[in-house]
């Protein structure tokens, strides 16, 4: 039997028979497909529209831990680790709803309350009665209805497990949940935006340890240039196929006395996968320099590279003369797709544009010896760049380059000398 | 999904590998798996060019030494610039090579490791010196993480990855278990430490010399008919009907396996044997 048969068996009985199978069926499907109520919440309204006995087990808890999606009568005693509050309307009428982080010993899980009837504030420990579960966002989140019933109980009768985990800034990767970052603040800029007619203040900027640099975005918490903050309970999402560290009045701030030393160190290119990084350092030999490197003809309205004087968009052009390097920098552990721009790529060259347009023309107007050279110079040059990486979807991990060097290879012999030592030769 | 790492792997290790992962699908990449765990499908070699062959109009093979063996390269028509490159460079020369690893197996229980260059460079030394610490650090790295594993009685990837070391390499430690008998990291750390000292400054004064280059290139110019002979009674004597086995070849002479390969080479060309499929070995 399907969920469906099953619940409007659950319903027939429950309302004693009052109601015939058919018509519980297409009240049933009309509030699921029709109002889109899940089918366990639908089944539950429409038991105690007819003044139906809802079956519970009130004198079972289960933990945090055990709860899956599509739990109906769950009774659970948490605490309230965070909760804040959002307006919505139904029928022109505003309401308010809850959500937030409740958590045992076992567990943190997600919570929404369309109604409650207690006034509820972080850090309360609440008997939970006849709640239920859904999935969102591939997450079990637990919600407190209509028929929910809350109990305050004595402070500090649940304990609370923690699943924040500490992570230093190279570590930050989306779907690893709560974080705690002990950082210093790079910069933090301040905006007021409006979020459901609610003025919030949003900093922005960028946070660093000892192992990299992240952009952050902060809810309502004041976040200043220059001061280390310990951050327990912050996320990481992607932006603009970059990572970045988001927290908000859910997390706590503690500004930190401590002197974090900011060092540029390189990253594997591995570990960007999947994240992207901000400002980071890599080192890798350049393994490919590709098709259309060198010298290029722009669109001067958008810019794009065009191959004889139409742009796709803006017709008939006069294509302004532009230099670019695409190449693929490799260190072993991942490869990320470089762009140089104009000025770096004359100082690869050692020529400026205007020189390079010169020798195109001295080869019958052929570009690919600029492409020569530049493979020339190139192909397995080991290389140290920094810039922006975001890693998409369609093109794999790109860097829009913000300086970059040639390694210097002179001291192999004393850093062989050191890795010997450290193998106790 | 990412671009495939360019492996920094030492040729006696890529050849010590047994283990090939066949792309499933196709676009996807094939791997070779090192001892140590090294998925390799593209790898980056900065060595020196010892011999080319031009076998065919089609076909070039050639040899990168670094300080632990040979890789073997397997040049086809598809890069004309590779084997204008190979071509035309006396031997021997410091070249920085970049390409797709691919397997040889004549017989289930051997597996032959070659390169398929993509892109071929001369080079100099001092980029030959950064690579050999390059793929040094790297492999220390892979020693460390295989000693740490076997170490453990139930090893995965999750707990490999809890001691600090990514998920390509964890993933590969764990292949190379699943598929290795016994794991001799010894061997690869006496590896690391020769190839490192070779790094250093009294080695250099030396001029240390790269392993058997003039050897190697005598071994190609001079003929020996007494080899030709054993090696052509052989396949006589192996020959069940459908041509000697390339492997029960190999185990039955007591000449190095790279020499074979020229012999037969050599004997190839000259129409004396022909090949009735791949591995397998006729007198004319």
């Amino acid at each position: 039997m399907d969920e469906f048969e099953k619940a409007v068996d659950d319903i027939y009985e429950a309302t004693g028979g009052i109601m015939e199978r058919d018509k519980i069926k297409k009240e049933l499907r009309e509030w699921i497909s029709r109002f889109g109520v899940p089918l366990i919440v639908a089944k539950r309204e429409i038991i105690s529209k007819y003044h139906g006995k809802v079956p519970n087990n009130d004198e079972k808890y289960i933990t945090v831990e055990e709860l899956k999606p599509g739990m109906g009568h769950v009774n659970l005693q948490v605490k309230i680790v965070s909760i804040n509050q959002k307006t919505y309307e139904v029928d022109g009428a505003k309401k308010i709803m809850h959500y937030g982080m409740a958590g045992d010993e076992t567990g943190v899980i997600p919570f929404t309350a369309w109604t409650l009837d207690v006034d509820l504030r972080k850090g309360d420990c609440v008997e939970i009665h006849n709640a239920y579960t859904r999935e969102w966002q591939g997450q079990t989140k637990l919600i407190i209805g209509q028929n929910t019933r809350l109990k305050l109980m004595p402070p500090n009768s649940v304990k609370v497990k923690s699943n924040v985990k500490p992570a230093k800034i190279v570590e930050l990767h989306p779907h690893m949940g709560l974080v705690e970052v002990v950082g210093k603040v790079i910069s933090a800029d301040k905006r007021e935006v409006y979020v459901d007619d609610v003025p919030r203040e949003i900093y922005s900027g960028t946070i660093a340890d000892d192992t990299g640099e992240i952009p952050f975005t902060s809810w309502d918490i004041p976040v200043q240039a220059g001061d280390v903050i310990r951050i327990t309970g912050a996320y990481v999402s992607t932006y603009r196929g970059m990572a970045q560290l988001v927290f908000d009045n859910r997390s706590t701030v503690k500004k930190e006395d401590l002197n974090i030393e900011i060092k540029s160190i390189p990253v594997q290119v591995e570990s960007l996968e999947g994240r992207g990084g901000f400002n980071v350092l890599v080192e890798g030999v350049i393994i490919d320099v590709k098709d259309g490197s060198g010298l290029v003809y722009r669109c001067p309205e958008c810019g794009r590279a065009l191959n004889g004087t139409m742009c796709p968009v803006h017709g008939r052009v006069k294509p302004r003369a532009d230099l670019r390097v695409k190449a693929i920098l490799d260190d072993g552990t991942g490869a990320v797709m470089c762009l140089f721009n104009r000025e770096q790529t004359e100082k690869m060259l050692g020529m400026d544009l205007d020189e390079v347009i010169e020798k195109v023309k001295e080869n019958m107007g052929n570009t690919s010896v600029i492409m020569d050279m530049l493979e020339e110079k190139l192909f397995a040059r080991p290389l140290r760049v920094r810039g922006n990486v975001i890693d998409e979807e369609k093109y794999g991990l790109r860097m829009f380059v913000k300086d970059f060097d040639f390694l210097d290879l002179e001291d192999i012999s004393k850093k062989a000398e050191s890795l010997l030592e450290e193998l106790g030769w | 999904m990412p671009r495939e790492p360019a492996w920094r792997v030492f040729a006696s290790e890529l050849n010590s590998s047994k283990c090939y992962m066949k792309a499933t699908e196709p676009k996807m990449p094939s791997y070779v798996v090192t001892p140590l765990g090294a998925k390799v499908s593209r790898i980056f070699i900065v060595g020196v060019l010892t011999g080319v062959r031009v076998v065919s109009d089609e076909v070039i093979k050639a040899r990168v030494v670094d300080q632990t063996g040979a890789f073997y390269l397997f040049a086809g028509k598809f890069r004309p610039q590779v084997r204008q490159i190979l071509e035309s460079t006396p031997a021997p020369q410091f070249v920085a090579v970049v390409g797709k690893t691919n397997v040889y197996q004549p017989t289930e229980d051997q597996m032959y490791v070659s390169v398929v260059p993509e892109r071929i460079k001369i080079v100099d030394e001092i980029l030959r010196d950064y690579w050999v610490f390059d793929t040094s650090r790297k492999l220390k790295l892979r020693i460390e993480a295989m000693s740490e594993a076997l170490k453990m009685s139930d090893p995965t990837v999750a707990k490999i990855m809890d001691l600090g070391f990514s998920r390509k390499i964890a993933e590969g430690i764990i292949t190379a278990i699943q598929h290795y008998d016994k794991i001799d990291v010894e061997r690869y750390m006496d590896m690391l430490k020769s190839a490192l000292k070779h790094l250093l400054p009294e080695y250099q004064e030396l001029g240390y010399e790269l392993p058997n280059i003039s050897d190697e290139i005598n071994e190609e110019e001079e003929e020996n008919p007494e080899e030709e002979e054993m090696v052509l009674r052989a396949i006589e004597e192996l020959d069940d009907g459908s041509g000697a086995s390339y492997g029960d070849l190999v185990d039955m002479l007591d000449i190095p396996q790279e020499r074979i390969d020229i012999i037969l080479d050599s004997l190839k060309d000259r129409g004396e044997i022909y090949e009735p499929k791949i591995g397998r070995i006729k007198r004319m």
